[in-house]
């Protein structure tokens, strides 16, 4: 039931954001806003009988800046209780926008050169046709080398995909059969 | 004791052929896990049935398509999969080990060993849900598969080839007719597969057990998916169980396959069903639970033998003959062998890999005798008869429990061999015009001559068909047994020597007759002077039976 109902709320908010062309924008600030927003504080807003919800969202929206259809977004939210909602509609919003804007993400452990990125869109866009977007992220645990994901298939050419693969195919794998994560 | 030498050339020759260091994959997100299924949002390419890829070695595969995610069922724990985790294609379908290897073997419905034995190290592996071959490739049943139960083998007889539904209550011996047929198949060319599917641990265990005392299991593998195991790997081991006979019978041999049970096996897909949140149908059975079991007893089958005429002492793996033409089937045989007549010097031979078979006995729980419940009727409709076991008479002491006037064998009969015919038809006949009189006998009404000796005899030969479990016996011997029976040698024995006097005759016949026994064997028929001869010697071991 909640899924039905986030995907609505996501598909909506979509939609708003692409009529003001903010769909990066919103995305951005709605990532912001979950990592904002604890448990704590997302039980606190969706109680009956918080009274000075509409104060705390306006006084939040003002710091944050945030812009005007995640204003609306934010009242709709509060005036429905729907807080609980939040990080599921994040979830969907960043894989409806992905697909919307057609992003390819480029995660690498350290910065990219300038140089380095001519190069590497060059090829992603070879590969995938120019109506693509291309998101540089940075991702330490990755040690070195590059993960390129976009449209459903990931290329992994990062040492620790390296590793990780080198693992498999030990002769004897029960350690890492039985090795547990975190 | 392995050397830190031979673990260091291990791990360089990992290295020393690690090449790749590119992986592309298509990759989606685990959104739910549970109660043995998985949703994935992407994999927007992934096929109907792939294999999908979870991390920590946890395998699914793809059953539902949805707009925007993947329904999977898993065959691992659940419990290493979380939210959020990755899932890939493999582009690969569920498949199981094949081949002799796996013979002697207990592993689970992927081929995982389960008998501490080690690994199963067969050499192929094959794709588990594969379509039943078509007309043309089959040909009409027409060897029997003994039971070695007299019962069976005389009135509901089972061909090569033929599914057989064994149906009854719990606790009416279906499994012991299963495993009884398996045992019976120690002297003959049928390899045998038992699929155990939501069973007790300790009844699996005890069927092993069984199999291994009585030297069965150098030609049987069990598949089990026990109770305790997720609903998705009991829904796929009939499939392995399918796919490790095929093997046999694509290669000319001859195959048995038991499904015990497929009540427990309709109760696993609807599970998954509905988890998967397939609309329910009747008994909250999603709507393909017919096709579940069609497609997979239509797998068994008896496939078209092919005859080619070659010279004589040719190599046996010789696939073409002088003529070039295949002779398919018994008019192709028939027509080779005039063929032959006219070139000297050459027979006519069965191209290797033709005419296998693989039997399916499907075994099918009822509540309280309810046969026509959903998943009984179904099953009575797919298969080719069904033996009915009840209770009632599995407590009046008639085990094997059968119901032999609603049991039937819709095929068996042309497989049926002559000499067992020629006794069996008395036996129905008698047993039919007993059971119609029989009501009669209980009111105690006073009846006439002819009514009371059909009760007599219909008692007699009840009681001759009751069989200890485990005892399975020789078809020649059943004959004679029979034969005994519908001849009225067992009228005036007490019902209660009955057993002993068959023990004894055949022991006699064993001592005094072998090569009677032996011809009936070989002959497959009984003619004028074998019947003469079967008679006397009955007569002359009935003088010297005492009761007593």
């Amino acid at each position: 039931m909640s899924r039905r109902q986030s995907k609505m709320y996501a598909l909506k908010l979509l939609k708003l954001a692409e009529a003001s062309g903010e769909v990066e924008r919103v995305g951005e600030e709605l990532e912001a806003l979950a990592s904002a927003l604890g448990p704590e504080l997302v039980r606190k807003l969706d109680h009956p009988a918080f009274e000075e919800r509409e104060d705390l969202l306006r006084s939040l929206a003002e710091r944050l800046g945030l812009s005007e259809v995640m204003k609306e977004f934010l009242g709709e939210l509060g005036a429905r209780r729907k807080f609980r909602l939040l990080r599921e509609i994040v979830e969907r919003y960043r894989r409806l926008a992905d697909e919307v804007v057609g992003r390819v993400r480029v995660r690498s452990a350290f910065p990219l050169k300038d140089g380095t990125k001519v190069l590497v869109e060059e090829r992603v866009r070879s590969h995938w046709g120019p109506n693509l977007m291309i998101s540089w992220e940075v991702d330490p645990e990755l040690l070195g080398g590059l993960v390129i994901e976009g449209r459903g298939r990931r290329i992994d050419a990062s040492l620790k995909g390296n590793l990780e693969r080198l693992l498999r195919r030990f002769p004897c794998r029960g350690w890492a059969w039985s090795r547990r994560r975190r | 004791m392995v050397q830190a030498e031979e673990i260091r050339e291990a791990l360089e020759e990992a290295f020393r052929e690690y090449r790749g260091r590119l992986d592309t994959a298509e990759v989606g997100t685990v959104t739910y896990v549970g109660d043995g299924i998985a949703r994935v949002y992407g994999l927007d390419n992934v096929m109907a049935g792939e294999l999908v890829e979870f991390s920590n070695d946890v395998f699914g595969v793809a059953l539902n398509l949805e707009e925007d995610e993947v329904g999977c069922i898993l065959f691992g724990s659940e419990a290493e999969i979380r939210e959020g985790d990755e899932a890939r294609r493999t582009g690969r379908l569920l498949e199981v080990p094949v081949g002799e290897e796996v013979l002697g073997r207990v592993i689970d419905p992927l081929g995982r060993p389960l008998d501490g034995g080690g690994p199963v190290e067969a050499k192929e592996t094959r794709p588990m849900e594969v379509k039943a071959p078509g007309v043309i490739y089959r040909q009409p049943v027409k060897e029997p598969l003994y039971t070695g139960i007299k019962a069976i083998d005389s009135m509901i007889p089972i061909g090569r080839g033929q599914r057989e539904l064994i149906v009854g209550d719990r606790q009416t011996g279906k499994t012991a007719i299963a495993v009884d047929t398996i045992i019976s198949q120690k002297n003959s060319d049928v390899y045998c597969i038992y699929v155990a599917i939501g069973q007790k641990n300790s009844t699996v265990a005890r069927i092993v057990h069984t199999l291994r005392e009585y030297g069965a299991m150098d030609y049987t593998v069990v598949i089990s998916a026990t109770a305790s195991e997720p609903a998705p790997l009991q829904y796929i081991a009939p499939y392995a169980g399918a796919t490790i006979g095929e093997w046999f019978r694509d290669r000319g041999m001859h195959a048995l396959v038991v499904y015990d049970d497929l009540s427990k096996h309709a109760w696993a897909y609807r599970q998954v069903s509905l988890l998967l949140r397939r609309p329910p149908g009747r008994e909250a059975y999603p709507g393909d639970i017919f096709y579940l079991h069609s497609r997979l007893l239509e797998r068994a089958a008896k496939l078209a033998e092919r005859y080619i005429i070659v010279p004589e002492g040719a190599p046996p793996d010789l696939m073409e003959g002088v003529d070039g033409k295949v002779y398919e089937r018994e008019e192709g045989l028939r027509e080779a062998m005039e063929k032959v007549k006219g070139i000297p010097g050459h027979e006519v031979r069965k191209v290797p890999g033709t005419g296998g078979s693989l039997t399916a006995l499907p075994i099918i729980e009822t509540q309280a005798g309810d046969i026509s419940a959903y998943i009984p009727t179904n099953v009575i409709s797919i298969t080719d008869g069904q033996i009915y076991l009840e209770s009632e008479l599995f407590y009046a002491g008639i085990r094997p429990a059968i119901n032999v006037g609603i049991s039937v064998s819709r095929v068996g009969g042309d497989a049926q061999i002559r000499a067992m015919k020629q006794v069996a038809g008395r036996l129905k006949l008698d047993l039919a015009q007993y059971r119609e009189v029989a009501a009669f006998a209980r009111f105690g009404s006073e009846l006439d001559r002819a009514t009371q000796a059909q009760i007599l005899r219909g008692e007699k030969l009840t009681e001759l068909l009751k069989q200890d479990q485990y005892s399975p016996m020789p078809v020649e011997k059943q004959i004679v047994s029979i034969y005994a029976g519908v001849n009225g040698f067992l009228d005036d024995v007490p019902t209660e020597e009955i057993g002993r006097f068959e023990r004894e005759l055949l022991r006699y016949m064993e001592v005094n007759h072998p090569q009677l026994l032996k011809d009936i064997a070989e002959k497959k028929e009984m003619d004028e002077a074998m019947l003469k001869q079967l008679h006397h010697a009955i007569a002359e071991f009935k003088r010297t039976f005492h009761v007593g």
